[in-house]
């Protein structure tokens, strides 16, 4: 009688084809100097008898500036324009009823836009195509841009069960299919103001044409599995060099950007971290595996003078220590063995009461409390996590790193923004290193602050109003509308000045007047920042934040609805809605059609190569307490037709709904299902893939900086123990001093022979290591320095 | 049936102070019953009224959809340590107090066990109060 039958409640399974109406996505993207303007195309096919509405939830990158919504169908474009939320759901809503086509496009979350075709005659195509722009991530001479493909089962605090309509939890958690009949293409077009020197995908095989300062980059598969974010790093001349860019519209409006890297020194100073760790189901697996290699190097970055604690969190938190511990060889040693042993195994994703045990931990007088944060951050309650951290930004930098191949940019990005500290995402397959190494020379310098900006006496709005901090290596964007439309008045130069470790400094950018462009991308932009400061200030969260009614409007809702309607952008409180006028109405029983996504690929270290084949049957296990959860599969894996089940109109797929033990139940009842059906030609685990030479010899380092002469030690630099004793033969001095001192000067000379590509990532525990080495009496042989004797031995060897 | 006794979608959200796209998602749902016309129906009755008032009640008071859609149906595959239907019925006829929105800052609450007035009697009221009780902007933004 109703449409509820239309998606299935329980069970896993193999998407049916005839039933899912997204046929296939194409991405085009084109990067220039600071953003990208990206397509992308979704093709929706009714191969059913009679209409359907088809609904697919999807990321887009974070900072997405959704600036065009089409429909083409029937040879026909149907452009969409841009309207208060609830009015263009009752735009499509009439439209529907009146038989004619409609097209709509929410936003959910910065991350997360749901699209829905509605009222899809029977054999009819539509193609949708979603435009925006966005910002580049710079991080010294690289910059990385990334397609997300994959919204991932999000865990749902009780608190976000209440309120009414459609839960959080329902509408962030589309149904989810081991397979999906659809897959992605994609090109990347770059044209850089410097010269491209690499550019590689960690996320997938790919081709790359590179030719001066352009390149081009396809997918190596064609339909590629959307189970995993599509991420290319790039590494280019000239990113640190400051630009600025004036664009002017049709009438006459003009906006600028300015993008500044400021060089900033390197001293480091002892300060108070706090770790905290998401432990929750779904981090198991290579999650896990990366954030325990993460910690290992977070460890031994950290110097003497700083105390840490590590705190876990999933359903409850626990904290490594009663209080923070100084930094020291025994709390370091408790510390490594604490990682070496974390597991996933925390339940739901409880990080808003975790956060605030974090933050309102007592603190050193004059000393900023930094909070290092790593999660995959697949949660419903985004938007309290991130209010939380800005009501303690006064005293405490959040710092992020966002885990796995699909966690959630909204809440990593935005925690560190909220936060004043900045974000690193690790993709698996990517390498760390550099990333923690970057994080923790954020965390250990002083960073530009109170950074404000003066435009050349022009009167101007700014966005954001409030510029963040800058780290050192990081950039600066920053962009104004300028409101001398009838002057013609244009900016000649913008002035920062920011307070630095050292003092006052200030930073000039000139603009080239001659150089003004028409168009309307640095305005986007310019609109899609001031957006989002007002979408993360309080007086916008909290009034979200009580659901206890329906949507209250707030001066700042209106100011968000006024600058997306004014700009042709999406936001939290605008849609995008394209109607199609059609002669005949199209009337019928209409059907809702969810469209099921992919699996995240190793999400809570569920891995593609074991998942059951095609049209396998899940025998469903349906938890009360969350409505809906992940299923085991059948021993037999019957055929669907075969079941009792509403299978007729409900094909294929699970919904995945979290209470915090329902969760774990389903998750446990998964993994023995995984364990039992692994293949036996058991390939390399995550584990050993991850643990890299580098970071063995790294996790042996102690507190103080030095190494200990350990059969580990000489393991991981591939040398036989008695070998490097017997080399300690001539030494002088305190024996057990020398023998110290020989396996610090061994760690550091691999280092400098093996990884000296990476050098920037073991630059600072290595400046450790050589602090306690000039501190030490004994020498290997009179006259001779440790370091040379290690260079020595390490190049004999490889020689 | 006579204008009198029908909503459009719009009055039913509005009277029951939930978003057109809450009415679409609970029948979508199964927790609102369909409309009555073709297609996607054009109009609803005094039942649909009184059960979104209820289910928004239920919502509001934290229980979650499963759980009132349970209550609702009954379902017999629930297991054990499911909230039964025996449990949850009576607050769904009796305990619940439904509250009708007439107007912006307006509201009329009904105990579940009293008759609400027909469509056209409470667009007559809602009317009323739209007249005489103007400036209720919900917006919060009263002055602080």
């Amino acid at each position: 009688m109703t449409e509820q039958t239309t998606t299935a409640r329980s069970g896993l399974f193999t998407a049916d084809a005839a039933h899912v109406a997204l046929a296939g996505v194409s991405v085009e993207a084109e990067i220039s100097s600071f953003c990208a303007r990206v397509a992308v195309s979704q093709r929706y096919v009714n191969r059913e008898s009679h209409p359907i509405e088809a609904v697919y939830l999807f990321p887009l990158e974070e900072g997405a500036a959704v600036c065009g919504f089409e429909a083409i169908i029937d040879g026909t474009l149907v452009v969409g324009e841009v309207k208060e939320r609830e009015d263009a759901f009752r735009a499509y809503d009439d439209a529907i009823e009146r038989g004619d086509g409609a097209f709509l496009l929410d936003e959910e979350r910065p991350d997360v836009f749901q699209a829905s075709v509605g009222n899809l005659p029977p054999g009819k195509e539509v193609l949708l195509k979603v435009t925006y722009v966005t910002e580049l991530t710079v991080a010294g001479k690289g910059l990385r841009f990334s397609i997300p493909t994959t919204v991932s089962p999000r865990y749902a605090p009780a608190a976000d069960h209440g309120g009414v309509g459609r839960p959080d939890s329902d509408t962030l958690n589309p149904p989810i299919a081991w397979t999906v009949p659809y897959g992605l293409n994609l090109t990347v077009r770059l044209a850089m103001a410097g010269a491209i020197t690499r550019v590689e995908s960690p996320s997938h095989p790919a081709s790359v044409a590179m030719n001066g300062h352009s390149a081009t980059v396809a997918l190596s598969q064609r339909d590629a599995p959307l189970d995993r974010d599509f991420v290319l790093s790039v590494e280019c001349e000239g990113l640190d060099t400051p630009q600025a860019w004036i664009e002017r519209d049709d009438n006459g409006g003009q906006a600028v950007a300015v993008a500044l890297v400021p060089q900033l020194g390197q001293e480091t100073m002892p300060c108070d971290v706090t770790f905290l760790v998401d432990r929750s189901g779904s981090m198991e697996g290579t999650s896990i595996d990366e954030v325990r290699n993460a910690l290992q190097l977070c460890l031994r970055s950290m110097i003497p003078g700083c105390t840490f604690n590590i705190v876990g969190f999933g359903s409850r938190y626990q904290a490594l220590f009663p209080h923070p511990r100084a930094y020291d060889e025994t709390s370091l040693g408790e510390a490594t063995a604490h990682v070496s042993a974390l597991s996933a195994n925390l339940g739901g994703t409880e990080i808003l009461p975790a956060l605030a045990f974090v933050l309102e931990q007592p603190r050193h007088e004059g000393r900023t409390h930094q909070v290092v944060v790593m999660t995959d951050g697949q949660v419903t309650n985004t938007d309290a996590v991130i209010a939380l951290a800005r009501t303690h930004a006064g005293h405490a930098r959040v710092f992020t790193f966002g885990i796995g191949a699909g966690s959630s940019q909204h809440l990593v990005n935005g925690l560190a923004r909220a936060g004043g500290g900045s974000a690193e995402f690790i993709h698996p397959g990517e390498r760390i290193e550099p990333k923690v190494v970057r994080q923790f020379a954020r965390l250990l310098s002083p960073a530009l602050t109170d950074v404000r900006a003066s435009w050349g006496g022009l009167d101007t709005t700014q966005a954001p109003a409030v510029i963040p901090p800058v780290f050192a290596g990081g950039r600066l964007l920053l962009y104004a509308f300028v409101k001398e439309v009838s002057t013609g008045r244009t900016p000649t130069k913008v002035q920062l000045t920011a307070t630095s470790p050292s003092g006052p400094v200030t930073f000039d950018v000139e603009f080239d007047p001659s150089r003004i462009v028409d168009g309307r991308t640095v305005a986007t932009l310019a609109a899609r920042a001031r957006i989002r400061e007002l979408e993360e200030s309080p007086e916008w969260t909290s009034a979200r934040g009580s659901r206890q009614r329906e949507r209250k409007a707030t001066v700042v809702s209106r100011e968000i609805v006024e600058l997306s309607l004014r700009y042709g952008l999406i936001s939290r409180e605008t849609s995008f809605v394209a109607i199609e006028r059609r002669e005949t109405p199209v009337v019928g029983d209409m059907q809702l059609r969810r469209v099921p996504i992919a699996l995240t690929a190793g999400w809570a270290g569920l891995e593609a190569g074991v998942r059951p084949g095609r049209a396998m049957r899940v025998g469903s296990i349906t938890d009360t307490s969350a409505g809906v959860l992940l299923s085991r599969a059948s021993a037999a894996g019957r055929d669907h037709d075969g079941d009792t089940g509403d299978a007729s109109s409900a094909p294929m797929i699970a919904s995945l709904g979290f209470s915090a033990a329902a969760m774990m139940r389903g998750l446990e009842r998964l993994r023995t299902w995984r364990r039992e059906t692994r293949p036996s030609d058991s390939r390399l685990t995550s584990a050993e893939r991850f643990a890299t030479d580098m970071i063995r010899v790294v996790s042996l380092q102690r507190a103080d900086g030095s190494w200990e002469l350990t059969p580990e030690l000489a393991r991981a630099i591939g040398h036989d123990l008695a070998e490097l004793e017997a080399a300690l033969a001539d030494a002088t001095g305190n024996a057990d001093e020398a023998r110290t001192a020989w396996a610090t000067a061994l760690a550091l000379a691999w280092l400098e022979e093996h990884a000296r590509d990476a050098e920037g990532e073991w630059r600072l525990l290595a400046e450790k290591a050589r602090a306690w080495l000039s501190g030490v009496t004994a020498r290997p042989a009179p006259g001779v320095s440790w370091a040379d004797a290690g260079a020595r031995l390490m190049t004999a060897r490889s020689g | 049936m006579p204008e009198e006794t029908r909503y459009a979608i719009g009055d039913l959200a509005d009277l029951g102070g939930v978003s057109r796209r809450t009415v679409r998602y609970y029948v979508q749902e199964g927790l609102l019953p369909t409309p009555f016309g073709v297609g996607r129906g054009d109009h609803y009755g005094p039942e649909h009224l009184d059960r979104l008032l209820r289910v928004k009640a239920l919502q509001e008071a934290g229980q979650s959809l499963e759980e009132i859609r349970r209550a609702l149906h009954g379902d017999e595959r629930a297991p054990v340590e499911a909230l039964s239907a025996a449990s949850a019925e009576p607050r769904l006829s009796r305990e619940v107090w439904r509250r009708v929105t007439l107007a912006p800052g307006v509201e009329l609450h009904v105990s579940g066990d009293v008759r609400l007035p027909s469509p056209g009697k409470l667009a007559e009221l809602a009317g009323w109060c739209r007249q005489n009780l103007p400036g209720g902007d919900p917006s919060g933004d009263r002055g602080v």
